[in-house]
């Protein structure tokens, strides 16, 4: 005899993974009619009492589980709910340390070239003052000539100095990148799996 | 007469069991599926509020890792943007040590020409060779610095592309919350302009 109490459908999930396990949701209760046995059955009134009586206990029955189920539905989506506020916190907790670290290294860095900016600001008054001895009239070819090669080391440093800001910028730049890039995605760090 | 009587009223006694056995079992599945349903309602309600609750959870995340980005870009683009305005002021400098030094080389021609004795000129003439060897490298300096500047006006212009990108994403992708924060960004700039 074929079975006629198939197991109830799943629930499907919705939205972003599976949010509620799957819920037991009782079936129907029903008898096997067909055939000559079935029609036979269905003469005798002490069957049919039997028959309304096992649905009876068995509808009270799934009453009773769907009430459990309901509560289970409560506390697990309690729960889900208390893992998406420790997922972020956690996120958000490692996301200050990465920052902190961040901006100390950048902090450096722009110390760094901080100072090289004042260096190069004296370099500059420097070179203003030698521009002016070109003219001088008061001094002497030798000490023009002096300024003149002091000069030339002056611009040459301003383009070292040039080369290891562009080195520097360099460095940052790819460093805050890859921290930046090593941050956790947000739809890596919310996720539910069935795992 | 009896045994009809006893016989038909058990029929009917029977009858009537059957009737309440059947109504309660009816009664019983209507609640069965009434509850059933109550349940799946219930799913999808605490599945939307807990949809409800990631977005929010999300949006609260990609707005301080957007924001994160976005302070450590300002930064970055605020460094590549003095180093540009080092090197624009070296070049004006270097421009000045240039038009200075052409000056001074003609003066010197001029007082050469002028010049009576021979050791006037020998040094007048060795001054203004000091001043070509200057102006060469002056130039060479210049182009070389010009280069930085280029890589440095391409760094702050790429800064300031990925600054603004940024800052749109943040409005764009964080809800309510980058909205405010870009409404006080702009707000800010308007009030430092005006």
């Amino acid at each position: 005899m074929k079975d006629v109490n198939l197991p109830p459908k799943l629930t499907t999930p919705k939205g972003k993974g599976k949010l509620i396990q799957d819920v037991n949701t009782g079936r129907q209760l029903k008898f096997d009619k067909s055939g000559v046995l079935g029609f036979f059955k269905s003469l005798n009134p002490l069957q049919f009492a039997s028959e309304t009586i096992a649905q009876l206990a068995h509808y009270k029955h799934q009453v009773k589980i769907l009430e459990t189920e309901q509560k289970r539905i409560d506390a697990e989506a309690s729960i889900r709910h208390k893992q998406i506020d420790s997922a972020l916190e956690a996120g958000l907790k490692l996301l200050d340390e990465r920052r902190n670290a961040l901006q100390m290294a950048l902090e450096v860095v722009s110390k760094d070239l901080e100072h090289t900016h004042i260096e190069k600001q004296r370099i500059l008054d420097c070179i203003d003052n030698l521009v002016a001895n070109i003219s001088n009239p008061e001094l002497s070819s030798e000490e023009k000539q002096l300024s003149h090669a002091t000069m030339s080391i002056l611009t040459e440093s301003l383009k070292t100095m040039g080369e290891q800001g562009i080195v520097k910028l360099d460095l940052i730049a790819k460093n805050t990148q890859k921290a930046l890039e090593a941050m956790p995605r947000s739809d890596l760090l919310l996720t539910f799996t069935e795992d | 007469m009896f045994p009809i009587v006893a016989g038909i009223a058990l029929f009917g006694a029977s009858v009537w069991i059957f009737n309440e056995l059947q109504e309660q079992s009816s009664r019983e599945r209507e609640r069965w599926l009434s509850k059933r349903e109550e349940v799946q309602r219930s799913i999808e309600w605490h599945e939307d509020q807990i949809d409800n609750h990631l977005d929010d959870a999300s949006n609260s995340y990609d707005f301080k890792v957007l924001i994160d980005m976005h302070y450590s870009c300002v930064k970055v683009a605020d460094q590549a943007y003095l180093l540009l305005k080092d090197a624009r002021t070296s070049l004006d400098k270097i421009g000045e040590a240039i038009v200075k030094t052409k000056e001074q080389r003609e003066l010197l021609f001029a007082s050469k020409k002028k010049a009576k004795s021979k050791t006037e000129r020998t040094e007048l003439q060795e001054e203004a060779d000091s001043i070509q060897v200057l102006r060469g490298k002056l130039f060479d300096d210049k182009d070389d610095i010009k280069r930085q500047r280029d890589a440095f006006q391409s760094k702050v212009k790429d800064l300031n592309h990925k600054t603004h990108m940024l800052k749109i994403a943040i409005k764009e992708r964080t809800g309510s919350r980058g909205t405010e924060w870009y409404e006080r960004l702009e707000a800010r700039k308007a009030q430092r302009r005006a």
